[in-house]
């Protein structure tokens, strides 16, 4: 098991740089596809098979979908090379790297919570979870997606002109 | 067998037999194409002019953008349906709420006219 | 490890012969009932019957000129058109043919299926993209916003059944329908999956991507030789697939009398496939504006008034 840990934690961190270091838009959608699946795969691995593939069908399957289309509608081509490695390129790396470490020390340092369901990945306990200790937040989603419904139409749609 | 090594085998040996196929198939070619009219693109016989790849309707990307948001929704529903025989009135209401907050987007989209494809 | 890694690939091995085998003569039957339903006999040429016609066509399909294009995008355009018929093949791991057979089962199966079928749009909008072709482009938007729309009818129709089941596994979805088959108490559901696999499919009256009246074949103009046999193919692997989710999912999967669980399995399948033959070849296609429309404002709400009375019903 450990061995699929680490071929999907590479793929994802392949997927990741290779989003970041392409020039190509729909390669770097594609980059960012394996990105999203490794990590599907990985909640898989941890026994949450669920979000695994929750995480596949809304981001793999529905976001991805979303960037390659805007790609199309918008006829994009290769993206300018215009990384910027003066001294901001040299700031934003030494806080990316502050960041990094921040984060590694936070890891190192956190309780490891015990394994959390008897049962690995069955969807009731989750399903009990989200559905009566977390109900506010669970219809506050719904809220935000109606604001991103609207949000969308007036963003994109633009009075016809006579 | 863990049932998703069983599934990541079977992924794989589907990957391995479609693709496998296209493969065989390369190998056997016994034509290849001479013809630099073949390499163009059909466009019904007439030389193709201009950009392929030109701008289309911003329609798709709307459709997509609300197919993001409803596929949350129904993402949403299903560990619901699973634990809806222990949630009973109070699950039921519960999510008749949330869809009906979404429900007034969906209209909001209806009126707008973002359903109908001109 | 042996022993059940044996016994895996036994089952695989059957599930995937048994559906390329029986995709390739679903070609024929397709064929033959289009040639009677128009008065005309069918291919009947190659064996008895026209039985070794899916053979010959395949060593056509082999043998034919492969145009490849020499812009930029050589991979993607390589790549694309497998992925329809991995897509298509993938939810066939969870299905169970009969009481005792299937490759895995696990208790997510039903999202797993959803999971791959959102997968399969990467198909048409990579082919269409790659192709260099204004046709396949527009083609593949449009398959792949037609798809995604009707995806959402599907999976809502779906939450009446695991409502009903209160599980996600096939297995128990199956299970649940000993005494009473899903066709009857989720019955809008059915009819909204049923039309929508019509679309995820990409058939008649939803085969909008190769109107080819419009667009020539939509995303699969410029494909040639057996990259074309894989967009061909994986549509018909892609129907024997959602006939074994509508047996499994509404039609009481292999329960029937008298016969083992197998045959019914098979029995219904058949008809659900000729179901779609059928409806293929009597309806006319959908304008683009008319299938966007009807997925969004018909089925999607549909689907919706389907879930709140299956769960009030669920209530009492």
């Amino acid at each position: 098991m450990i061995y699929f840990f680490w071929l999907f934690a590479l793929l994802a961190l392949i997927g990741a740089l290779g989003v970041l270091l392409e020039t190509h838009p729909v390669r770097g959608a594609l980059y960012l596809l394996l990105a999203f699946l490794s990590i599907g795969f990985l909640y898989i691995l941890a026994g949450a098979p669920f979000l695994g593939f929750v995480q596949i069908i809304v981001y793999a399957g529905a976001v991805v979908v979303l960037f390659l289309v805007a790609i199309a509608v918008m006829s994009l081509r290769r993206i300018p090379d215009d990384r910027d490695l003066g001294p901001r390129g040299f700031l934003a790396l030494v806080f990316a790297g502050a960041f990094f470490l921040v984060m590694l020390a936070l890891l190192r340092h956190a309780p490891v919570p015990a394994a959390p369901t008897p049962t690995p990945g069955a969807p009731q306990p989750l399903a009990e979870a989200l559905f009566r200790q977390y109900l506010i937040p669970f219809e506050i989603v719904s809220v935000l997606l109606l604001v991103a419904i609207v949000g969308a139409i007036v963003l994109v749609r633009r009075r016809p002109g006579p | 067998m863990n049932p998703y090594l069983a599934l990541l085998l079977f992924a794989g040996i589907a990957v391995a037999l479609i693709y496998g196929l296209v493969l065989v198939s390369h190998w056997l070619n016994p034509q290849k194409s001479t013809n630099p009219a073949k390499e163009e693109a059909y466009e019904c016989g007439i030389i193709p002019k201009g950009d392929a790849r030109a701008r289309v309707s911003v329609h798709y990307l709307l459709m997509a953008l609300l197919f993001l948001i409803f596929d949350i929704e129904v993402v949403f529903l299903y560990p619901w349906a699973v634990a809806y025989r222990q949630l009973k009135l109070f699950g039921f209401v519960e999510m008749m709420v949330f869809i009906a907050i979404l429900l007034i987007g969906y209209f909001y989209a209806w009126g707008k006219g973002v359903l109908d494809w001109k | 490890m042996n022993h059940p890694l044996l016994g895996f690939l036994t089952a695989a091995g059957i599930v995937f012969f048994g559906v390329l085998g029986a995709a390739a003569y679903l070609v024929l039957a397709e064929r033959k009932l289009a040639g009677y339903f128009q008065e005309r006999y069918g291919p009947n040429r190659v064996g008895p019957f026209g039985l070794l016609q899916p053979l010959a066509d395949l060593i056509k399909l082999v043998f034919k000129e492969e145009v490849v294009f020499p812009q930029s995008n050589r991979w993607l355009y390589l790549l694309a058109p497998g992925i329809i018929a991995v897509m298509a093949l993938l939810p066939l791991a969870v299905i169970p043919f009969a009481p005792h057979f299937a490759v895995t089962d696990i208790n997510v199966a039903l999202l797993y299926v959803l999971a791959a079928a959102s997968l399969g749009t990467y198909g048409v909008l990579l082919g269409g993209w790659a192709s260099n072709n204004k046709y396949s482009l527009i083609g593949g938007l449009r398959t792949a916003n037609q798809m995604i729309s009707y995806e959402i009818a599907m999976a809502l129709a779906l939450v009446g059944v695991v409502l009903m089941a209160g599980s996600l596994s096939l297995k128990d979805i199956v299970a649940a329908q000993q005494h009473l088959w899903y066709l009857i108490p989720q019955f809008l559901g059915f009819v909204v999956f049923l039309v929508s696999m019509f679309a995820e499919t990409n058939r008649a009256p939803f085969d909008l991507p190769e109107a080819e009246a419009e667009l020539v074949a939509g995303y699969h103009t410029e494909y040639s030789s057996m990259k074309f046999a894989m967009f061909f193919v994986g549509e018909y692997i892609h129907m024997v697939v959602a006939a074994a989710l509508m047996t499994a999912l509404y039609l009481g999967g292999w329960y029937g009398p008298w016969k083992p669980g197998f045959h019914w399995f098979a029995l219904k399948m058949a008809l659900v496939l000729y179901l779609m033959i059928w409806v293929r070849w009597t309806y006319p296609r959908f304008r683009f504006d008319q299938l966007m429309r009807f997925g969004w404002k018909v089925l999607i709400p549909l689907a919706l008034v389907n879930l709140g009375i299956t769960g009030l019903v669920l209530l009492r």
